[in-house]
């Protein structure tokens, strides 16, 4: 989980990813930010990040991040 | 027929009767017969095209369901690693992929040709000739379906949120073709996704007597702005423009700001109509206008006007441009050697640009509208880059940037560049554009305010005022609408109060609202699109 709030604030420093939410959907991460979340994500984690999962529930908070990237990680 | 003509208003009252007396589990079937009659009123010629994309997007996305179900009862198996699972996995997507491509072709060229065949009138016109045919085409011979970019666009994301896995795919034609064909968002929108309104028209429907006389404030209201605000303010616009060589200076700024004012009012009070008639049914549609003009920026602008194009855009465009081979390449050589700001612009600079061009294609058709696509690429792309700078450029000035001072900068900003945006496509001709904006930035004529001039616009001075006023009152409202529902503010009042107000907003719209001869109030700007 440390890696992923790392590789979340190398996108935006500013964000309290440890406490919000709503990150997508109060648009704290907004669709311009998302492509670097993506990327970050994927190089962090050496994982692929197809379109179905790209839906806000996914990335609305690092828990949810956290285990869309463990699912991910797993396969 | 079209929301604001009397033979709809009849329409939909006897709808409205034949909906609530029909039996519950069966209105559905009263809105799908009676959206089918809509459509066909409006054109008749129309309806096989609807009919072709529904059918093959549905057969499409059956195919496609009927794959991941097989792949889902052959993963329950016991005994299979989460290899084998993942194997499965992709070989039903790799399945579905031959069907998605065939259904997209099919859907996206319908589009394609409908709404772009006219640029291709003369070289056909030249196949034929060469070809010994005497027929010939004319702009007027091509039939583009009402509302095809609309209901296109929902099928399409039917289509790829069923090959995305993100809803399950629809087992009954008729309900399929109800989401599609629905009448209150079929000419003009909201673009609504299949996963929110196929699953509220599936809901028990219901009569409420306060949705239903929400939903008829919400016309009225609509009505308000259309008939009274934009119909008004469309003959000053369109004299403007179209006597460009008379009118100068200040008269071509008000005429911009007006345009500005006049599309929200237009297209915003379509959707107030098609939400509030929707609502009178019990089905809630999607808000495609969330208080634009408070938007700090023009990227926080786009996610509020047009909301259900800009998302339809950002997912089925902008995300998959984003995960592309291409930009994640262009992600990785950047990462570590450009500085975080302009890394983002690497990683920005195609999906926006890719996604505001098609946007702007889906507007209209022409150099101008492509030029609006590349405007609001660059400003995007600027806004993202550069946006944080001015804000840190505030605060070494000292300037509170939390003042309401500071926010109505930003929000007078973000409305300039929406008009500059505006100017691009209204005038109706780039170098229409470029001599207006020309003679703005070199004629200082203050003058035509106390004049007359202004009045020679087609607006004499109490048909400017009473835009001005209907401007003030959308602005109020809207205010007032972000701190607090005014439909439950008014259904809190006494019964005399309460109709005075439906009564008032009804006569203000049969005295003020324009019916004039020379100008028909008939259409919506949006259904052109």
């Amino acid at each position: 989980m440390e890696e992923l709030i790392e590789a979340l604030k190398r996108v935006n420093p500013n964000i309290d990813y440890e406490n919000e939410k709503n990150l997508v959907t109060d648009k704290l991460i907004d669709s311009i930010d998302m492509s670097s979340v993506l990327a970050e994500l994927e190089d962090t984690f050496d994982i692929e990040i197809d379109m179905e999962y790209i839906v806000p529930e996914n990335f609305d908070s690092v828990e949810a991040m956290w285990d869309m990237v463990q699912e991910l990680m797993g396969e | 027929m079209t929301f604001i003509q009397v033979k709809f208003l009849i329409f939909l009252i006897m709808i409205f009767f034949a909906f609530y007396i029909c039996p519950i589990k069966y209105r559905w079937i009263v809105l799908l017969c009676s959206s089918i009659v809509f459509y066909a009123i409006a054109g008749i010629k129309y309806l096989p095209f609807i009919f072709v994309t529904s059918f093959s997007v549905y057969l499409a996305g059956r195919k496609m369901g009927r794959i991941y179900d097989e792949q889902e009862e052959a993963a329950k198996k016991e005994g299979l690693s989460r290899k084998e699972k993942k194997e499965l996995k992709e070989q039903a997507k790799a399945k579905c992929k031959g069907t998605l491509l065939l259904a997209l072709i099919i859907n996206l060229g319908i589009l394609i040709i409908c709404k772009y065949m006219k640029f291709f009138i003369g070289p056909i016109n030249g196949l034929l000739q060469s070809s010994g045919s005497a027929r010939q085409l004319t702009a007027q011979s091509i039939i583009v379906p009402l509302g095809i970019s609309y209901y296109t666009f929902s099928a399409l994301s039917y289509l790829l949120d069923v090959y995305w896995r993100r809803v399950t795919w629809e087992h009954s034609y008729p309900r399929f073709l109800l989401y599609l064909i629905y009448f209150p968002h079929i000419l003009q929108g909201p673009i609504e996704r299949y996963g929110r309104l196929g699953e509220r028209l599936k809901q028990e429907l219901r009569f409420d007597y306060k949705r239903v006389t929400f939903g008829v404030q919400l016309i009225v209201w609509g009505f308000i702005k259309k008939l009274i605000i934009a119909d008004r303010l469309t003959i000053f616009i369109t004299k403007v423009y179209n006597d460009y060589e008379r009118a100068n200076g200040l008269l071509f700024v008000i005429a911009a700001l007006f345009d500005v004012a006049y599309i929200y009012a237009d297209f915003s009070g379509c959707m107030d109509m098609a939400r509030g008639i929707s609502q009178i049914f019990g089905v809630e549609l999607d808000l495609n206008f969330d208080h634009p003009f408070s938007s700090k920026n023009i990227a926080e602008f786009w996610r509020r006007w047009h909301v259900t194009l800009g998302e339809w855009f950002r997912d089925y465009v902008y995300y998959p441009v984003s995960t592309s081979k291409l930009v994640k390449n262009i992600g990785r050589k950047t990462r570590n050697k450009w500085s975080p700001r302009f890394y983002r612009l690497a990683m920005n600079i195609v999906p926006i640009t890719v996604t505001w061009i098609l946007t702007g294609l889906w507007h209209g058709t022409g150099k101008t509208y492509l030029a609006w696509g590349i405007y609001y690429a660059f400003m995007l792309l600027i806004s993202s880059t550069f946006g944080e700078d001015l804000h840190q450029l505030a605060v070494k000035c000292r300037i509170n940037t939390e003042t309401m001072s500071w926010q109505l900068f930003q929000m007078v900003r973000t409305t300039l560049i929406f008009a500059g945006g505006r100017m691009l496509t209204s005038p109706g001709g780039l170098w229409k554009t470029k001599y207006i904006v020309k003679n703005i930035l070199t004629t200082f004529n203050p003058w035509v305010l106390t004049d007359g001039s202004l009045y020679s616009y087609g607006l004499d001075a109490y048909a400017v005022v009473l835009s001005i006023t209907g401007i003030a009152l959308m602005g109020v409202v809207g205010r007032y609408q972000k701190k607090a529902s005014i439909r439950e503010c008014i259904a809190a009042q006494g019964i005399v109060f309460r109709w005075l107000v439906y009564l008032g907003a009804v006569l203000a719209v049969i005295i003020f609202g324009i019916y004039g001869p020379g100008y028909s109030a008939s259409s919506f700007v949006y259904m052109a699109y």
